[in-house]
């Protein structure tokens, strides 16, 4: 039986009001304002489209749960830029992130020590949503982005970037090699970056073997600095300067520490961390 | 409506949502894979994409949706945040109820979508087949024309993808059936009126870019008085107005609700568009660059960035000229810019026909990873319309020829002898299609430019697509009213009538 036509012209109307559109997503639920975050928070990030977002008001999670970020610095937008009602486009915020996001502090924040390289870590910035910006906030929050462990995993982190240089956990932001391929010292590999790298003192190339006997002996006082003893059962890598780079003023020695017999390890040779 | 129409529309509805949820199932799922903004639509829904952070997007379909909380901005349009409106969002809530019950994985998968659309292709063919005119033999296969549409490579894939096509493409399938009923009737109806108006409203709210559509909506909604109301002793215009109230209202629901809608966009698509349309499209291979940044009131150093988006390393959005460009730049200037300037808008149109001759997203993949097919491998298995396009692939320009012959071919239908209202309503819309495509056409040639032309021109491809079984019916409509039919009635003397019908008197006859 066909629909009287009122019914029919009911329906119709129903149909446009509901035409102009809505949805049930509310962006507000469970939030937590830019200006609230504080240095220490960790922020799960877990999909590139939360991660590549210029704002985050999702509320922080512990710090040994996985998540992408760590904040290590608060500032805020300042200049002609902080002066727009309105907020101007991510690309120009994005932009300041580099100048404002100050690396100064991210090695004291690390706890890295001279004999602690970081690896692996990038500063990543999450600026005022919209309407946190209408409202006079300019909070520039800067976080250190974890390494990728896992290709299909992208960046994560269980545990905290705070202090993370004095304790063994800091593998996950060494730098190690597992044949040509950097990788993070918490994944197999093969050598490890001995820091601080070795400087040869200038002047005029002395030729490859005494650079080799040169950087063989300054790279395993340093190695055993790293290590905090003696490299029994250790094997030095070494990638001294040629003539080309010596030409170029360019005399660094980067000295590398594996096991021995070659066979990858996971995990930090590292000496005195607190497990 | 007679029993034996209603149950042909039902047959052919059903046959064509077989064989959709045959082309999209059969074997291996198909679907189109995305660049990064499906996002934008599902996430309204509580769902994230289910896919390896190092996943190859482009190249494969990954159709599982799981559960998910976005917080804030998170959730909208990239870089922005702002809500993304769609009524594909209402399929995709189908989609998402039916995911369970269909044993589907997560929390929405992207085959029931491809479910949910095979059902409204089967829909708008049953509608197709209720109000197109002439007998079944000739409305089946007017209809199932229409259902190969939908069921060709260029365009079946987006039934099983988080883009806003889907929605889109239906929609105006139920719009133009809405305007052929409206239209095949002497006066208009409410019902009628509001049929073409929701459908409107449906497809509008789909996508932005539709929102050409209003002009040749109201045009039609135009056309035809309405039943019931007189006003004889008006003055014509004042006449021609009252007959029509409805209609104007109607059209005044239409012209408002979209404006409302087009309030609520995200700003921040138009922004890039508009960096596209300058950069991608005006600036590309531009050898009088300079002097077109001049007349659009910008620095000719801007020439620099020629074919660059907003997110290129060397785009001028992080440079001190962007604030001018945002603020000189507007559509309207655009638009102005190629009225005065034709021979930039011949090599618009120029982009815009190659994007229409090249149906089918080329660099999208169409198989999810499980298919076991190399990384952007594309299907063809219903390739009808997309072989037809060869011609037009081959000689883009014809495509305009296209379009004028339908106007064409429309008019003489309604001009020619004394056609039917029926038979009348397939003129209109014939009349009325090539219009529709033009208003679109320059919609999206001015707003997107050469940036993605193929995808953006998809409305344009479809209803170009749809100009060929619209052009078999009105060929048809000629033939019969060209071909001479002696009335016998009049022709044969009652007694020989008598004779014939095997009578013995007229009571009987």
């Amino acid at each position: 039986m066909p629909f009287p036509h009122r019914v029919r012209s009911a329906f119709l109307c129903a149909a446009l009001v509901a035409a102009t559109g809505c949805s049930g997503h509310d962006p507000h639920a469970g939030i937590v304002s830019s200006a609230a975050m504080e240095i220490g928070d960790c922020h799960r990030l877990e999909l590139p489209e939360e991660l590549y977002n210029g704002s985050d008001v999702a509320p922080p999670v512990p710090c040994n749960e996985p998540h992408q970020t760590e904040t290590y610095m608060l500032t805020r937008y300042s200049g002609p830029i902080a002066a727009h009602r309105e907020r101007p486009s991510p690309e120009q915020l994005v932009k300041e992130i580099d100048r404002l996001c100050d690396y100064r502090p991210i090695r004291p924040y690390l706890g890295a020590g001279p004999m602690d390289g970081q690896w692996g870590v990038a500063i990543w910035g999450k600026f005022p949503t919209r309407a946190e910006w209408l409202r006079g906030d300019r909070t520039l929050r800067c976080d250190l982005l974890g390494p990728t462990l896992v290709a299909a995993r992208g960046p994560e982190l269980t545990v905290p970037l705070r202090g993370i240089m004095v304790r063994a956990e800091s593998a996950v932001v060494r730098r190690c090699r597992l044949g040509p391929a950097d990788v993070t010292c918490a994944q197999p590999h093969d050598v490890e970056w001995v820091e601080p790298p070795v400087d040869l003192p200038p002047g005029r190339y002395p030729g490859v073997r005494r650079v080799a006997r040169l950087a063989e002996e300054m790279c395993r006082v340093n190695a055993a600095n790293f290590v905090g003893g003696p490299l029994r059962g250790l094997r030095l890598r070494l990638e001294p300067p040629g003539p080309d780079r010596w030409r170029r003023d360019d005399r660094r020695v980067e000295c590398w520490l594996g096991r021995e017999d070659g066979a990858p390890v996971v995990g930090t040779l590292r000496g005195g961390l607190a497990r | 409506m007679r029993r034996e129409r209603v149950l042909t529309a039902a047959a052919t509805g059903l046959l064509w949502a077989g064989v959709m949820l045959a082309r999209l199932f059969t074997g291996s799922a198909i679907g189109l894979a995305e660049q990064g903004d499906g996002k934008r639509l599902l996430c309204t829904l509580g769902v994230a994409n289910r896919r390896p952070w190092d996943a190859n997007m482009w190249r494969f379909v990954y159709p599982t949706w799981d559960p998910h909380t976005w917080y804030g901005e998170t959730c909208g349009a990239d870089g922005s945040g702002e809500t993304y409106h769609s009524t594909q969002v209402w399929l995709l809530w189908l989609a998402k109820q039916l995911t369970g019950p269909l044993g589907l994985p997560g929390a929405l998968d992207l085959r029931a979508l491809g479910v949910v659309c095979a059902v409204g292709v089967g829909l708008v063919c049953a509608v197709f087949t209720l109000v197109l005119p002439g007998r079944w033999w000739v409305r089946v296969p007017l209809a199932s024309g229409i259902g190969l549409i939908y069921a060709d490579s260029a365009f079946a894939g987006f039934f099983v993808s988080p883009f806003s096509e889907p929605a889109a493409l239906l929609g105006l399938g139920l719009l133009l059936a809405a305007l052929l009923h409206l239209l095949r009737r002497r006066r208009a109806t409410f019902g009628s009126l509001l049929m073409v108006v929701a459908c409107a409203l449906f497809v509008i709210g789909a996508k932005i870019q539709l929102v050409s559509f209003v002009v040749p909506v109201c045009l039609a909604m135009l056309l035809p008085p309405h039943r019931g109301v007189t006003a004889a002793r008006m003055w014509g215009p004042v006449r021609w107005a009252l007959r029509r109230t409805p209609a104007i209202l109607a059209c005044v629901v239409l012209v408002g609700s979209t404006s409302y809608y087009l309030t609520q966009q995200p700003k921040r698509q138009t922004e890039v568009a508009i960096y596209d349309a300058i950069f991608g499209s005006l600036l590309h291979d531009n050898v009088s660059a300079a002097e077109d940044l001049r007349d659009l009131g910008l620095d000719p150093v801007l020439a620099s960035a020629a074919d660059t988006n907003i997110l290129s390393p060397n785009s001028i959005a992080t440079t001190e000229h962007y604030q001018h460009f945002k603020e000189t730049v507007t559509p309207v200037a655009i638009a102005r810019f190629y009225l005065t300037h034709p021979a930039a808008a011949l090599r618009l149109l120029g982009w815009g026909l190659e994007g229409v001759a090249h149906p089918g997203l080329d660099y999208l993949g169409s198989y999810p990873v499980g298919a076991g097919l190399s990384p952007g491998a594309k299907e063809h298995r219903i390739i009808v319309y997309t072989t037809l396009w060869g011609v037009y692939t081959a000689a883009p320009a014809l495509l305009v020829f296209l379009w004028l012959g339908v106007f064409v071919l429309g008019w003489l239908t309604l001009r020619t002898g004394r056609p039917t209202w029926k038979e009348r309503a397939a003129g209109r819309l014939a009349v009325l299609v090539p219009v529709m495509i033009w208003t679109q056409f320059w919609m999206v040639a001015l707003g997107e430019g050469r940036v993605e032309a193929t995808r953006h021109m998809t409305y344009v491809t479809f209803l170009t697509a749809f100009c060929l079984p619209l052009t078999a019916l009105c060929v048809l409509l000629l033939i019969r009213r060209a071909r001479p039919r002696p009335d016998w009635r009049h022709a044969l003397t009652p007694e020989e009538s008598l004779r014939l019908t095997g009578k013995d008197s007229y009571a009987e006859v």
